[in-house]
Formats: structure tokens, sequence, C-alpha cells
């Protein structure tokens, strides 16, 4: 089923975030959110969650789904240790071997068993990462939100995570909204992508991206068509204009 | 334990360099000293007893058989007035935390009690309990505010986005509780378990002076004093002193500091 946002409209007293927000979320599809910094895509992603309630619009799809979470500051336990900072988000599920057996195969998928009983403060930056994103597949949910999941480490780092995200996403194929400020990041991992325009926002292009996720290379001709697309898009100029 | 490439630099800890380490020593000479020429000036033993005199009237408690029984029954009272005061703050300072009616219920209870003077508290409470138990009651009295304190101010320390987090994941409450909230509250509940247990020895031996229960430091104060004893009132205030110290210090051992609030430490 197809989740949907029809003229979705949100204010935080005199300042409009969002302006009218269509946009449909294919089933087991990746959606990335792409927009210039403080347009109000959190905000997009806080309403599918549902931790925000948007002041008219309707929504369809998203309200009693639930939802894992990966966020730019990896959110963990300090005090808890890898395995028990996935196990502390799974303690809502009634099943203690499933709740292990999650929590082994993901750590494991993440390359993090050997970390499984280091704290968080061990960690390098890019584990924190890997170890949110482990955490966000873990938890058996129908939908999967990344808030800026990938922006906090360097290139290199941001690769692998990017790496990561795809041999996981494609064991499970789980309804995921991406919310970027970085094209390449949507050009890598989508399979759409909505442009929204500075705040308040509306959706200004909705492109799909046809090659499969397995092919795509970072600096491949067909990938950097897309991102120059998504550049003239985002910073509001023609193709004529970046001729010049 | 195996260290993850590229983690964390490590935090240096400045060592106190050795002389430093000699300014504690150094100050309880000096203030021995001090006591030694005040005495020699005062030169009564009834007023004020040199150190000797007070380690010689240490040295008879200690051979005393019924010393034991006094630090037993003292450092009973105290370990439960300190667990009590714990439970009762503690879950005071938690359901105030997420209830504002509670937290205004309890504001002038709190406000009459830390205002309250001790040794007043002590003597109407003699009226309603046993000489065993009125130390006790009044050092919970006493500490409970303090827990309360802690506790309320280490539930709103918590981390929104782990609570964020938490909530978007539906982990039940008292997981959220157990392992989010309370953790978070580790240091603030440490620092006040400190303070509190200071209060308790001074409250319970203040309630013990006036109350008389049969095994305890604070009647062995009591009838040091009236028999004229001064050395042996020293000698039992210094045990005091000293109890609380390690009492103290075993605390410290006890609660750890949490890794994230404050970066572990490597030397």
């Amino acid at each position: 089923m197809t989740m949907r946002m029809h003229e979705v409209r949100k204010s935080f007293e005199a300042l409009r975030v969002l302006d009218g927000i269509d946009a449909d979320f294919p089933e087991s599809s990746v959606t990335a959110i792409l927009g210039p910094s403080g347009c109000g895509k959190t905000t997009l992603l806080n309403i599918a969650a549902g931790l925000i309630t948007p002041d008219s619009g309707e929504i369809e799809g998203f309200p009693g789904s639930t939802f894992s979470y990966a966020f730019q500051d990896p959110r963990l336990l300090p005090w808890l240790d890898t395995k028990a900072n996935i196990l502390f988000a799974l303690s809502g599920l009634p099943d203690a071997s499933f709740r292990a057996e999650r929590a082994d195969r993901y750590l494991a998928a993440s390359g993090l068993s050997a970390f499984a009983a280091s704290k968080p403060p061990e960690l390098s930056g890019g584990m924190r990462q890997r170890l949110s994103l482990a955490r966000a597949f873990a938890f058996p949910s129908r939908v999967l939100l990344l808030d800026e999941a990938f922006s906090s480490v360097d290139l290199k780092i941001r690769i692998d995570l990017m790496d990561l995200f795809s041999r996981l996403w494609d064991e499970e194929r789980r309804t995921t909204l991406m919310v970027t400020h970085d094209i390449q990041e949507a050009v890598y991992l989508a399979d759409r992508v909505l442009v929204l325009s500075p705040r308040p926002a509306r959706v200004i292009a909705d492109i799909p991206l046809q090659t499969p996720r397995s092919s795509r290379l970072f600096g491949s001709s067909k990938e950097m068509e897309a991102e120059s697309l998504l550049y003239d898009l985002v910073l509001g100029r023609s193709g004529q204009d970046r001729a010049n | 334990m195996r260290k993850a490439g590229g983690a964390n630099p490590p935090v240096t800890v400045r060592r106190p360099k050795s002389w430093l380490r000699l300014a504690g020593p150094l100050g309880v000479l000096s203030a021995i000293l001090v006591w030694s020429l005040a005495a020699k000036i005062v030169g009564s033993d009834l007023i004020l007893p040199s150190p000797v005199k007070v380690g010689a009237a240490l040295g008879d408690l200690l051979a005393d058989p019924h010393f034991g029984s006094a630090l037993a029954g003292t450092l009973g009272r105290v370990a439960a007035a300190f667990i009590l005061s714990l439970a009762l703050g503690g879950l005071t300072g938690s359901v105030s935390a997420f209830s504002p009616f509670m937290e205004r219920f309890l504001a002038p209870i709190l406000t009459t009690t830390r205002a309250t003077p001790v040794l007043a508290l002590i003597l109407v409470a003699m009226f309603w309990f046993p000489s065993n138990a009125v130390p006790v009651f009044c050092a919970i009295l006493m500490a409970f505010p303090v827990f309360h304190t802690a506790m309320r101010a280490g539930m709103a320390a918590a981390d929104q986005g782990l609570l964020q987090m938490a909530e978007l994941f539906g982990v039940p409450a008292r997981v959220r509780f157990a392992r989010l909230r309370i953790p978070a509250a580790g240091p603030h509940l440490a620092s006040g378990a400190k303070n509190a247990l200071g209060l308790c020895w001074k409250v319970v031996v203040a309630g013990e002076v006036l109350s008389q229960p049969a095994f305890a430091l604070g009647t062995g104060m009591q009838e040091s004093r009236l028999s004229l004893e001064t050395a042996h009132v020293f000698a039992w205030a210094v045990t005091t002193v000293a109890l609380c110290g390690i009492t103290e210090f075993l605390l410290g051992r006890l609660v750890p500091r949490r890794p994230g609030y404050g970066r572990e430490e490597t030397a």
C-alpha cells in the first residue's frame, strides 16, 4: 500500500514550514527528501512518524505503522554496550529469543560483532553511525526513517555507511523515507527523489531514478546526469545557466 | 577490551604533583599542632584535652567490650536511615519529575522539613518513638529531601534525543525508566548520596545523644559528658568522624561514574 501525503501544511506560530506537501511514498522503495537546510525536511519526517501533527492535510498509510529511525546524531545510550543498545530499542517486542537473534544478526551484518561488548564512547564516529543503522534495521518496523543519517561523518565513512545501508535494505526492502541535503547521497541510494523548495516547503520535483541501486557508482555518467538535474532544481538555476 | 580504530582521542588526566599529595596530611598535622598548642595554653583537660589524651581515651574505647555493640548500633541506624531516605526521596523525586501536581503538593512539606531545626525534631520525635527509632526517623526526615532533589534533577537531566529515540522504537516505560532515566540520574544521585550520608551521620548521632538508645556512639558520648570525661567525648567524636569518612569513601567506590557522563579516562 502506497503511503501518501496530501496538502499537508504545518506552521510553528508565525513560521510557515510546510505549504501543501503532496507526495506518494510507494511501498518497498526508498524515497529521498532533498532540500536546502531549514526547509522543513525533518518536520516532514516527524509528521510521517506521528511525532508532529500537521495543521491540515491528509495522511494515508503512515498512521498505525511501526517506524524505526536513524538520526544524524546516533542517539546511543553511552552506558550500554553495543548489543545492549540494539536490545534496548527492541525491548518492546515480546519474544526474547527473537530480539537476541535480530540483535546478533544486525551486529554481524554491520561488522560490529567483535565490538558487541564495547560501549559507544569506545567506538569511532563511523562505528557509532553503523550501530545506529544496525539498530534501525534490527527493529522490525514497516517504515524506516533516516534523518541525515550519513551526514556527520567524512566521505570515506559515508560511502561505507551507504554501502551498508544498501546491503541491509536489500534483505527486507522496507519502505524508507530518507531526509538529506546531500545530492550524491540521494542519487546513490534512493528510488526516487522529492525536491522541496526553500521554506515554506512545497514539492517542486519528483525525480525517479531508474538505475538499479546495486549498479550505481559514484562519478558514473548516469549518476552525474541525475546529480546535475538535482543541483539545478535545488539551486533554482536552468540548464542554460549551468552551460554558461 | 578491544578498542576501535579511530575512536575518541584519550583524555589525559592530570595527576597531582607529589608535593600536592602532601597537602592533606600537612593540613591534618597543622590542625593537631594548633590543637596541642591550644590545649597547652588552656591547661585544663576538662575544657580542652590534648590530642595525646584523646588518643589514650580512644584506646580505652577500643578496648571496651561494649564499644563494638555501640558501633554496630549506630552503623545500623545510619544504614537504615540512608536506605529508607533513598527509597522515599527516590520515589517522591521521580514522581515529582513527571507530575507537576505532586511537585507542588510536596513543596511545602519539603520546605518545612528543610527549615525545621534538627534538635526540635529530635525532641518531638522522642514523644512518638522508642529511643532506638528516634535517630532513624529524624535522619530520614533530614536526608530524604536531599535524595528527592537529586532524583528530581536527575530525571530532568535525561537526554531528550535519547528519550525521543526510545519513544519512536516503542520502548516500554519501565525499560525507559530503568535503562535510560535512572542511569542519567546517576551522577545527580551519587552527589546527593554523599551529602545525605554525611547528614545521616550527623543527625543519627545527635538523635542518639538525646534519646539514649542502648547501643550507640551518641549514648557513649553523652555518658562521657555526664561523667565529665571530656577526652572520651572527643574520642567518641573522632570515632564518628572517622566512620563517616570511611563510609563516604566506600560509597564513592560503590557508585561508579557512568561512561557518557564524563568521557572515560585513560591515564
